[in-house]
């Protein structure tokens, strides 16, 4: 008796856990073979403007490309699933698609997250693209593992060239640190420091922020008065906004050139501010001298994810996706994991200035430059071209 | 000087004047500890965004609007589930308010996402100017007053009118109150509401210069340092409280940089608990072991 | 005129069959936790594992909150001090043998524990509380500065050795030390120790004057919790594979609270539930509402999953306060006089 009621009360909790454990896929069941792709990141965590965008930006891209029948006659369908940022949420839920076995993984998110996922992807031989790297996973490179954005510290490095190039005929160049108060800021700063000293700049102030300050406009008082003509920074959210009122606030006209983080579309336009530039590894979707952004909003709008255009992580979706089924094209009909790395490495990317020149033949980054984007009488414009990393 | 230390501070002493005066006035009404209050604090801003940015309404409007539901909010939290506890073990009601707050924080999340949104230009009142090029919103300065001119409201009114006589019997023996015929439960909601009211015009005071933001709920917490202090026994207590906190916070940010500052009030806090828990003017009520 | 009755009064029964009745659930619990990894999928079995740690956690707090009556929001605070002890020791000396980590970082949190029960002594109801909610921050402040000056952004990897690598060999670890910390909470509950900490939390000055060492009795409620929490963390660290400040926000603590008072403030099985509904519920919710809606509305399903687990505080706080352990036993009663009447 016991045997059958255990066993009855066992199909009913598989079918309670199989019909309540539904992840949305995008694809619909499909009879034909299709590519897939997983992708893991931020949708419902203190991030998930990151990670909503992202899909976006992908789906707008994959929906595209299935409709000119997919690559090498499949479409391609994408797994998807939350990290929620959270790093035992997001180990599951990489783990869970490792199981799966899919072509290549785009994910996870956060920092934290990475550190303990990517290893395993390593281990399971799945081509994992990382939102965002972890440095220390970057060297020595790992053959499965692939950047899809620039660490903290490369960042600053590029933020550094770009502020070389603004301070081009100018002596006497005094820069203010501005950073999150943060495991991921305290690795930016020691690069920055090591970036200032080494053009031989003069470091007149570090102003840390702590992620909830409440009101920072004794810090942004104290940075004006350093009397600083730059500032590197690598802040965002409500606290950027505070600090750069707070700078204004306090007569101090210095240029403030912010990581990727403070170049969210919305920031910038509300700022308003011209001597401010965000350095981003992804064009905005909204920037106007750019016929292939163009194109990405048309797509976009038909897709319907417009609402998800809101900053330059949307493009990132899109541009990962870009370089996944170009990879898929070189790979072929018969791409399997091994086959779509080499491709990876071999493929010549283009990807319409959306993002900086890209191979993969020599490096472990999809992404190698970052690119200054600042607001003109209301419209995002891009400053300069790509920096490279190196 | 005035820029990086004296105005900052003022801002700051404003903002934890109406959150302390939001814990100790529902202490003082019901003898609770409410785990809401950084809660009530969200509502303010996320309640005049919703009326004048999303539906137009013009801000002299929105205002009161955003204020009176808070209010209300606060009342209807007591009438609905603390109301009903009474006499339970104090346990009870604190974790009832930790649910309320749960809550409401998943209700801004739900119905405003979780991003971070402006109210309004801060020069919207224009900018008083000051030397080398400095300007300061006159908004900031509003908002300053405003906090203080309610706190001392407050004050005046549970010292000097009927009504805060009959709150502050109330609030001392319950019993006896009753027994007297003062409508506790009026008394008590009245409490709640003008804490809620508090807490919010702290969030308002606070998003106008900056963004109505989720992370405005962890305020409430900070706000029980000079709350503590002053001894939760009186909002006068509570008003000097904050600005001793509010002055220790920005110092210690000058001194030591701003990894300290979210980690400031919580220091004090401790301190207090360890040598004076009664605060500076309260009267111990405790038995020590 | 009340009749009289030929039953025994209730205390009387207490005494005599305690572990006798926190057997029952808990053999039951055995049985269901040893056949998860045989029903579901191994991404259930990690979530189940995540549950396993909450229960850990949620059991060493009912020591100190649910028998003890300590009101502590510092579950997290603790749990961090455990990971990061694990981490941090691992780093600086990774030849120590895995065994010993766990039991180190539960040492280090009893000391943790000691420190903070001795002036915790004077304070009391929502004093204490807003004492550890304090310490939680202050605690939290100086494990991130170690992290920056250590590992930075990446934390502390912490690798399993490959006997337990498998996750469900892992799990049915996790599983022995809940089943082991169930059977001596609920020793300790009917201990003298444990009879001590429920007087004092019904009433401190009766217990007093009945002779009981009321400062004892509260730092041995501190160091107990402390450890146990601590080395559920350095499980956890284990667990993750890496530590990181940010993985213990206060709403950990919170979850923990939540945890006991859903199941019932100084129960021992019924904790399994309690752990089990806050983790699950808001996950389950979020699956379900993204089952059938985009799966970009991720973050307002979650949240609907957050809001009722809010409600369902507010809803067991005001009309269920004996929490789960009280509704089953109450329905379990029902049932059995029911049996009864119609037989």
């Amino acid at each position: 008796m016991l045997g059958s009621k255990g066993l009855f009360s066992r199909i009913a909790i598989g079918l309670i856990a199989t019909v309540g454990y539904g992840w949305s896929a995008v694809s619909t069941a499909q009879t034909a073979p299709t590519w897939e792709i997983s992708f893991v990141s931020d949708l419902s965590g203190p991030l998930n403007i990151y990670g909503t965008t992202q899909l976006g930006g992908l789906q707008t891209w994959i929906q595209q490309v299935n409709k000119t029948g997919g690559v090498a006659g499949r479409k391609v369908t994408i797994k998807v699933r939350d990290d929620r940022s959270d790093v035992q949420a997001g180990l599951s839920a990489f783990k869970e698609a490792l199981a799966e076995k899919p072509i290549v993984l785009l994910g996870p998110f956060v920092s934290s997250v990475t550190a303990a996922a990517a290893p395993l992807a390593e281990r399971a031989g799945v081509n994992d693209i990382m939102w965002s790297p972890v440095a220390a996973l970057m060297t020595p490179p790992q053959p499965h593992l692939f950047a899809g954005a620039v660490t903290l510290d490369q960042m600053a490095r590029i933020q550094a060239s770009i502020i070389g190039e603004l301070a081009k005929n100018q002596a006497d160049v005094k820069i203010v640190i501005a950073r999150l108060d943060s495991a991921a800021g305290a690795d930016f700063s020691k690069e920055a420091q090591a970036e200032i000293s080494k053009r031989g700049w003069k470091l007149v102030g570090e102003q840390k922020v702590a992620l909830t300050a409440t009101d920072i406009s004794d810090q942004a008082a104290a940075m004006a008065k350093t009397g600083a003509d730059y500032c590197l920074c690598a802040t965002f959210g409500p606290t950027n906004l505070q600090l750069m009122r707070g700078l204004r606030n306090n007569g101090s006209k210095m240029v403030v050139v912010n990581y990727f983080g403070g170049g969210f579309a919305s920031d910038m336009l509300a700022l308003n501010d011209p001597n401010y530039y965000a350095v981003l590894n992804y064009a905005d979707p909204g920037t106007s001298n750019l016929p292939a952004a163009e194109a990405m909003r048309a797509q976009a709008k038909e897709a319907g994810q417009d609402k998800y255009m809101v900053g330059f992580s949307f493009t990132q979706g899109y541009v990962t996706g870009m370089i996944v089924t170009q990879a898929l094209e070189t790979c072929g009909a018969q791409c399997d994991s091994d086959k779509f790395r080499a491709a990876l490495k071999s493929t010549k990317f283009a990807l319409g200035n959306l993002a900086g020149p890209t191979t993969l033949s020599n490096s472990q980054y999809v992404v190698q430059s970052g690119r200054a984007f600042r607001v003109v009488n209301n419209v995002i414009t891009t400053v300069g071209d790509w920096r490279s990393l190196n | 000087m005035l820029t990086s230390f004296v105005l900052p501070a003022l801002l700051l002493a404003g903002l934890y004047a109406l959150i302390s005066l939001a814990w100790v006035a529902i202490f003082q009404a019901t003898g609770a500890f409410n785990l809401a209050t950084g809660s009530f604090i969200l509502l303010g801003p996320y309640l005049v965004q919703e009326f004048a940015t999303q539906r137009g309404l013009p801000l002299l409007l929105a205002i009161p609007i955003a204020l009176f539901l808070s209010a209300a909010a606060g009342v209807l939290t007591y009438q609905l589930m603390l109301r009903p506890l009474a006499g339970r073990p104090l346990l009870a009601p604190i974790i009832v308010t930790l649910g309320v707050s749960i809550t409401i924080n998943a209700l801004v999340q739900i119905f405003w996402g979780a991003g971070s949104r402006p109210i309004t230009d801060p020069k919207v009142m224009g900018v008083l100017l000051l030397s080398e090029g400095r300007q300061v919103p006159i908004l900031n300065l509003v908002a300053i007053a405003a906090s203080f001119a309610f706190v001392l409201g407050v004050l005046a009114l549970t010292r000097f009118t009927r009504l805060g006589i009959l709150m502050r019997a109330s609030a001392e023996n319950v019993l006896r109150a009753e027994q007297m015929g003062i409508g506790i439960h009026r008394m008590a909601s009245l409490g709640w509401g003008i804490a809620a009211l508090a807490a919010a015009l702290a969030g308002l005071t606070y998003a106008f210069q900056n963004l109505a933001s989720p992370d405005l709920a962890l305020l409430g917490f900070k706000g029980l340092a000079p709350a503590m202090l002053g001894g939760f026994q009186s909002p006068g207590g509570a008003l000097i409280g904050s600005l001793v906190v509010a002055l220790l916070e920005t110092g210690a940010v000058w001194i030591w940089g701003g990894s300290v500052r979210e980690v400031v009030p919580f220091v004090v806090l401790l301190v207090i608990l360890l040598v004076r828990p009664q605060g500076l003017f309260g009267k111990p009520t405790y038995l020590r072991v | 005129m009340q009749p009289m009755t030929t039953e025994r009064p209730a205390a009387l029964h207490a005494s005599t069959s305690p572990l006798r009745t926190a057997a029952l659930p808990m053999l039951a619990l055995a049985a269901v936790g040893i056949s998860i990894p045989t029903v579901f999928p191994v991404g259930i079995v990690n979530e189940a594992a995540v549950v396993l740690l909450a229960v850990g956690a949620a059991l060493g707090l009912q020591m100190l909150t649910g028998l003890a009556g300590q009101l502590s929001l510092g579950s997290a605070a603790l749990m961090a001090v455990g990971a990061f002890t694990v981490g941090v020791t691992n780093s600086v000396a990774p030849g120590i043998p895995f065994v010993v980590l766990p039991l180190w970082a539960g040492i280090v949190g009893a000391a943790v524990g000691f420190l903070v029960g001795l002036p915790a002594l004077r304070l009391r109801g929502f004093y204490l509380i807003i004492a550890t909610l304090a310490l939680h921050y202050i605690v939290l402040f100086v494990l991130q500065r170690v992290q920056e000056s250590g590992p930075g952004v990446v934390g502390y990897i912490v690798q399993r050795p490959d006997l337990v690598a498998d996750d469900v060999r892992w799990y049915y670890v996790l599983l022995a030390v809940a089943l082991a910390v169930t059977v001596l909470t609920a020793g300790y509950k009917v201990s003298a120790t444990g009879r001590a900490w429920q007087m004092m939390a019904h009433n401190e000055i009766a217990a007093e004057a009945m002779g009981i060492d009321i400062r004892r009795m509260k730092l041995q409620a501190f160091v107990l919790s402390s450890f146990l929490t601590a080395l559920v963390g350095g499980l956890g660290a284990y667990t993750i594979g890496v530590v990181t400040y940010e993985s213990y926000p206060l709403g950990l603590a919170i979850s923990y609270i939540a945890s006991i008072i859903i199941a019932g403030l100084g129960t021992t099985s019924a904790t399994w539930l309690g752990a089990a509904f806050v983790i699950w519920i808001p996950l389950w919710v979020t699956r379900l509402l993204g089952a059938y809606g985009s799966v970009q509305n991720a973050s307002v399903n979650a949240q609907i999953g957050v809001l009722i687990f809010g409600v369902s505080i507010i809803g067991f706080m005001m009309f269920a306060p004996g929490g789960l352990n009280a509704l089953i036993a109450t329905a379990w009663r029902r049932a059995i006089s029911w049996v009864r009447v119609t037989r």
